[in-house]
């Protein structure tokens, strides 16, 4: 119990952490990155004929690094096949599983065909795209079920979901086309040609939709007032600073001063994006649902060491899904070659 | 057919904020320390002019019979029993805390030893045995009342017909059958204008 003016009170531990923020930004970035990768290889969108199999690449490095986070992040780690045993048709968690699941599977055999069969790959990617869309809405939508809390329970939420993952997945194609072009087969891919439209577009709305839902709390009573005074006071260097600032407005203005700063603006536009996530997912929670304290974080060392292995792991992915595919598909070419010599 | 609708009254005239309840709670289902099935929020409110009235208000799982933990549950580890009480599976739970977000009532939490959420459950281990609750035993001044809503004899569905009750936060629609007698809005409704941040 804690007392507060002499009189007891309780506190109350955030049910969500780091990790659940790192599993939502990983999988709406994935599934951002295949709607551009579906663009072309299955809608025929010419001018992003070069990311097909870059994005897909790095659609798929993203989804497989999240589920590590989430499954650390249960109490229960190894009984996450529950999740498919019991569905619970009224938990939009339990609809996310098998979202999850065939949007992974869809996009592994996507990115497969994309190096074996690419005319096979067309419907792949239209149901990776779909499922991915799906996704990132559920993310949005998981939080809005939690109908108490009112930062999390509107309708902006799903959408700005959609939306940020859509930016974050293009500053990081935007990241990976300066730095790392090598490694995600990048190289020769020209971004900024149309990026620096698509990305202040892209920001402009998400601007909207972040300046809404503070107009929405600002009209929501002393509790919308209340989580205003938070955001703008202890929240005020992740929200103000970072997620606004630095990750909304510095990207934008990067882009009209200096459009060929593609990376940088990108890796900006990816921390806004993240820490969108980190604010609402925390702010939602701190704010008390009964009792006067607010609610608090745990910050167990345990969590940061498995949030950066997962980080790490995108980075591993990001390399060797690549080298993977190509392997396989200049075997599967050889052995096409030499069973055609025979007789 | 449903045989049984178990319910608590909590009378707030009576509560002396002695804590009994959150202690015999404790005891009786083992819960680990910095956790609590049963707290008992305090606060004061001037009353009269120069006047200032001490405010108890028990706070607990709330049996509601719309449950959000229910409903948000991913794998069905949460429940009804065939008497109305919600209850949790500890081996169907995976740990996800999507409960423990979903509930208006603060009510549920991880137990650190076997990492699946936790609640009251109207000790239902003792109702199947036939006793009462361990925080109705125990209350110094009989201020919880328990018992079947579905037998008019009960002196819950008595003192429920007889009294004026509230619930906390009705306007959720969660249906709570844990009713109050003098419920005071200074403790039952968050004041966000006095928040304060957790010691230490």
């Amino acid at each position: 119990m804690d007392y507060v003016n002499g009189m007891a009170q309780l506190a109350h531990p955030s049910p969500f952490g780091i990790l659940v923020v790192l599993d939502f930004f990983l999988v709406a970035t994935s599934a951002g990155l295949v709607l551009i990768s579906a663009l072309s290889s299955a809608l025929g969108w010419d001018k992003f004929k070069g990311l097909a199999k870059p994005s897909a690449y790095l659609a798929l490095a993203t989804v497989l690094a999240g589920p590590i986070a989430l499954l650390a992040d249960l109490g229960h780690p190894l009984r996450f096949l529950n999740l498919f045993l019991h569905f619970n048709v009224r938990s939009a968690m339990s609809w996310g599983s098998y979202i999850l699941m065939v949007y992974t599977i869809s996009l592994g055999i996507y990115v497969w065909l994309l190096n074996q069969n690419p005319s096979k790959a067309k419907n792949w990617g239209i149901l990776s795209a779909v499922t991915g869309v799906a996704l990132a809405t559920y993310t949005g939508m998981l939080l809005a079920e939690a109908n108490s809390r009112f930062l999390w329970n509107s309708a902006l939420t799903p959408v700005l979901f959609i939306l940020s993952g859509w930016v974050s997945a293009w500053g990081v194609l935007a990241m990976c086309s300066q730095w790392f072009s090598g490694v995600t087969r990048l190289k020769g891919v020209v971004l900024e040609k149309y990026y620096r439209s698509i990305l202040l577009s892209l920001l402009f709305i998400e601007i909207i939709l972040v300046l809404s839902q503070l107009l929405v709390l600002a009209t929501n009573g002393t509790q919308g007032m209340a989580m205003l005074n938070y955001l703008f006071s202890n929240r005020q260097f992740t929200f103000l600073w970072v997620q606004i600032l630095l990750g909304m407005l510095f990207p934008a203005v990067i882009l009209c001063v200096r459009p060929g700063a593609v990376a940088v603006s990108g890796f900006l536009a990816v921390i806004g994006v993240f820490f969108i996530r980190y604010n609402m997912i925390m702010a939602g929670q701190e704010i008390p649902l009964t009792g006067r304290v607010f609610g608090y974080t745990e910050h167990e060392p345990l969590m940061w060491v498995i949030f950066f292995i997962a980080l790490m792991v995108v980075g591993f992915l990001i390399t060797v899904i690549p080298k993977a595919m190509e392997f396989f598909a200049k075997k599967s070419s050889g052995e096409g070659k030499s069973a055609n010599l025979l007789p | 057919m449903k045989t049984k609708n178990y319910a608590m009254i909590i009378d707030l005239r009576r509560c002396i904020g002695c804590h009994a309840c959150t202690a015999a709670c404790k005891v009786e289902n083992g819960v680990p320390n910095g956790n609590f099935r049963i707290w008992v929020e305090e606060g004061e409110r001037e009353i009269i002019p120069n006047e200032i009235g001490s405010l108890k208000l028990p706070r607990q799982c709330n049996q509601c019979r719309k449950a959000p933990c229910e409903r948000v549950c991913p794998v069905g580890a949460t429940y009804y029993s065939e008497d109305g009480v919600v209850l949790i599976d500890p081996k169907r739970c995976i740990g996800c805390r999507f409960c423990i977000a979903a509930c208006p009532y603060d009510a549920r939490f991880i137990n650190p030893k076997t990492n699946s959420a936790e609640k009251c459950t109207f000790c239902y281990h003792r109702l199947s045995a036939g006793l009462l609750p361990a925080c109705v035993s125990t209350c110094v001044g009989n201020a919880r009342i328990f018992g079947d809503l579905n037998d008019p004899n009960s002196e819950v569905s008595k003192v429920l017909s007889e009294f004026q009750t509230d619930v906390l936060k009705p306007e959720m629609g969660t249906e709570p059958h844990v009713y109050y007698i003098g419920l005071d809005s200074t403790l039952s409704v968050t004041n966000y204008g006095e928040l304060s941040r957790k010691k230490g």
